[in-house]
């Protein structure tokens, strides 16, 4: 997925460290050591960062501690003897009460259908109706007059009878085929609610926040169904299989959004130069990025949307915090980059999207393209994993797409200029070989 | 006096099992067993994340809460431990996420453990630059450069190097693919040894 964007195996030397790469991938790492002194000394660094990490001391949790935590356990468990909203609709009885009601209610309709087909077909004795039929046979043609829609109802079942007694329709398969689906709603209701998050305190992460509080509905449709599915379960801070699971549910519903507006299916595929594109707002599948990371020849910069900025070069790594930016007018793209929100903007645009390559596409670290790019642009979702990825080389020319050249001198000179001083009150002067030459 | 007499009762060992089964009924003397097995654990990754003694108090009561609540959901698809892993990293990653708590930590100086020990690993040579440090001072710059690494690289160090999951595990309690846990931790080993190195010189 990852493009190594320098010509050390640095993934490889990491995976060996931890003696999990594979004979193939040590034998090439063999040959590799044999020629580079650089990457035998990053593996005896690497081994002994690990065993220094394995080592470190960490201070004891205090002794109370247990207790406390038994105690606002037992704090929570003697407030449900008096069981609240919330805590009633966590348990399993509101789904098995919702089956019961169901199920009756169905028993219910089926005995009314019985009933109700053989009262009317008593009825055509009244002097009203003149039936052409023979005595005793069934016609419910002429029944007194009815309200409009019992009379629409009843003639709907008389159809469906009918048809069943002519095989088309099987009424009890139907039936039970909606008495499961909605017992597995049900059900599916209930499963988020076994995951339901204790109340925590309002200052959640900002890309979670409003899941926290949000209580799944109580007749949840399909696609909102699985979004508070993965809400609840993202905010009770879930993840692996069950995050797996619902992000399984999600994706068939986000699927066609994502293909209109995915720049390899859209622009890339009418052959239309990156460079080429019009400017355009921000679209819909780059929502999800939190942060832009830039690696390139000389240092490799992270930027994350809540103000995080990490700076990692030979000699110097450092993260800041920087104020927040102007939020911009919707729509409206950044010309040149002077802050987060311009560098995000720009990041999320169409022109960005259209001039790189999914993950999935990008080549295997190890697999080495024709051409190494020197360097590369990642956007990354909440949990760090990249989710567009722009390999290039630098220094990029005039035939670069703009966009590029615009993300790469505005992360310089956010860099340099913009967030210089922050980086430097944290973590000292930026290493001189790093500055741009004058 | 007779009743003290009376042999008590021999306290049979539980299985995690049963413990949990009784936990996700309600027992919460059950869950408190749960929670003295694996305190020490859930600690460790979590001020390995956090570096901050009170945050890590207030995250770990967090995550105990957390999976009592939600223990109905737990349906052993993995280990007890994983799963409550996988609970601490998310929670201790939303907990440096939150804006509040990003300002709060970028002002307040490094904490660093009291007690740094290291021996150095076998067959490594010692004239290596980070070696050739003392031991003490390599610790504390190791410790400072934890500290600047990104909290979601940090956590993935934390799980390999500190806990000693495989990356399957690390997978599970990541969430992500291993592929994923690979580069992330090549990522991190990498910026966190040019950063002892660089702030060594």
């Amino acid at each position: 997925m990852k493009q190594e964007t320098n010509p050390h195996p640095h993934e490889l030397l990491s995976a060996f460290s931890d003696q999990v790469s594979t004979p193939e991938e040590a034998a090439r790492l063999q040959d590799h050591l044999k020629d580079c002194a650089e990457c035998r000394q990053l593996l005896h660094d690497l081994t002994a960062l690990a065993t220094a990490i394995g080592e470190e001391a960490v201070p004891p949790p205090p002794p109370q501690l247990a207790e406390r935590i038994r105690q606002k356990i037992e704090a929570g468990s003697s407030s449900r003897t008096t069981p609240s909203p919330a805590s009633f609709w966590r348990s399993p009885f509101p789904p098995a009460l919702a089956a019961t009601l169901l199920m009756a209610t169905t028993l219910f309709l089926i005995w009314r259908r019985e009933q109700v087909v053989p009262t009317r077909i008593q009825v055509p004795s009244t002097p009203v109706a003149k039936s052409e039929t023979a005595p005793g046979v069934a016609e419910p043609l002429a029944p007194p007059p009815p309200p409009a829609e019992k009379s629409d109802i009843a003639r709907n079942e008389v159809q469906d009878r009918e048809l069943k007694s002519q095989g088309s329709i099987s009424d009890t398969t139907q039936r039970s085929t909606d008495e499961e689906g909605s017992a597995k709603t049900a059900a599916d209701a209930a499963a988020p609610r076994a995951f339901a998050p204790a109340p925590t305190p309002a200052r959640q992460d900002a890309s979670l926040d409003g899941h926290e509080t949000a209580e799944p509905s109580a007749a949840p449709g399909s696609e909102s169904q699985s979004r508070d599915y993965l809400d609840v379960i993202t905010a009770s801070g879930l993840t692996g299989e069950d995050y797996k699971k619902a992000m399984a549910k999600k994706a068939p519903a986000e699927v066609p959004k994502a293909k209109d507006n995915h720049p390899s299916a859209s622009a890339l595929s009418d052959g239309a130069s990156p460079g080429a594109l019009k400017e355009s707002a921000p679209v819909v599948s780059a929502e999800e990025a939190r942060s832009l990371a830039y690696e390139g020849p000389g240092f490799s910069a992270t930027f994350s949307e809540d103000g995080l900025v990490t700076l990692i070069a030979r000699g110097y790594a450092c993260s800041v915090t920087v104020p927040p930016s102007q939020a911009a007018p919707d729509g409206a793209r950044a010309r040149s980059i002077d802050d987060l929100a311009s560098l995000f903007r720009t990041a999320s645009s169409r022109e960005f999207l259209a001039a790189g390559s999914t993950p999935e596409d990008a080549p295997t670290a190890m697999a080495a393209p024709a051409v190494p790019a020197t360097s590369s642009l990642e956007l990354r979702n909440a949990q760090g994993d990249p989710i567009h990825s722009v390999p290039f080389n630098e220094p990029l020319s005039q035939e670069s797409p703009q966009v590029l050249r615009t993300l790469s001198q505005g992360i310089h000179s956010l860099i340099f200029q913009r967030y210089r001083k922050e980086l430097e009150s944290r973590c000292g002067p930026l290493p001189a070989t790093l500055l741009p030459t004058p | 006096m007779l009743k003290a007499m009376e042999p008590r009762p021999v306290e049979q060992p539980e299985s995690e099992e049963e413990l949990i089964g009784r936990a996700r009924e309600g027992d919460s003397r059950a869950f408190d067993r749960l929670v003295q097995t694996h305190l020490g654990a859930v600690w460790r990754v979590v001020w390995r994340i956090l570096r901050h003694r009170e945050d890590t108090e207030d995250v770990v009561q967090e995550v105990f809460i957390t999976a009592f609540k939600a223990l109905a959901g737990y349906r052993g698809e993995c280990r007890l431990s994983t799963w409550l892993h996988r609970i601490a990293v998310t929670r201790s990653l939303n907990h440096l996420r939150s804006r509040g708590e990003v300002l709060r930590r970028a002002s307040r100086p490094l904490e660093v453990a009291t007690e740094l020990t290291l021996a150095a690993p076998d067959g490594i040579e010692g004239h290596t630059p980070l070696l050739a440090l003392e031991a003490k001072e390599l610790l504390q710059k190791l410790a400072s450069c934890l500290e600047q690494l990104p909290a979601i690289w940090r956590a993935a160090v934390t799980l390999r190097d500190g806990e000693e999951m495989s990356y399957e595990e690390m997978a599970d309690v990541l969430g992500v693919a291993v592929g994923t846990v690979r580069s992330r931790l090549a990522r991190a080993r990498v910026a966190l040894r040019e950063c002892v190195r660089g702030v060594s010189r």
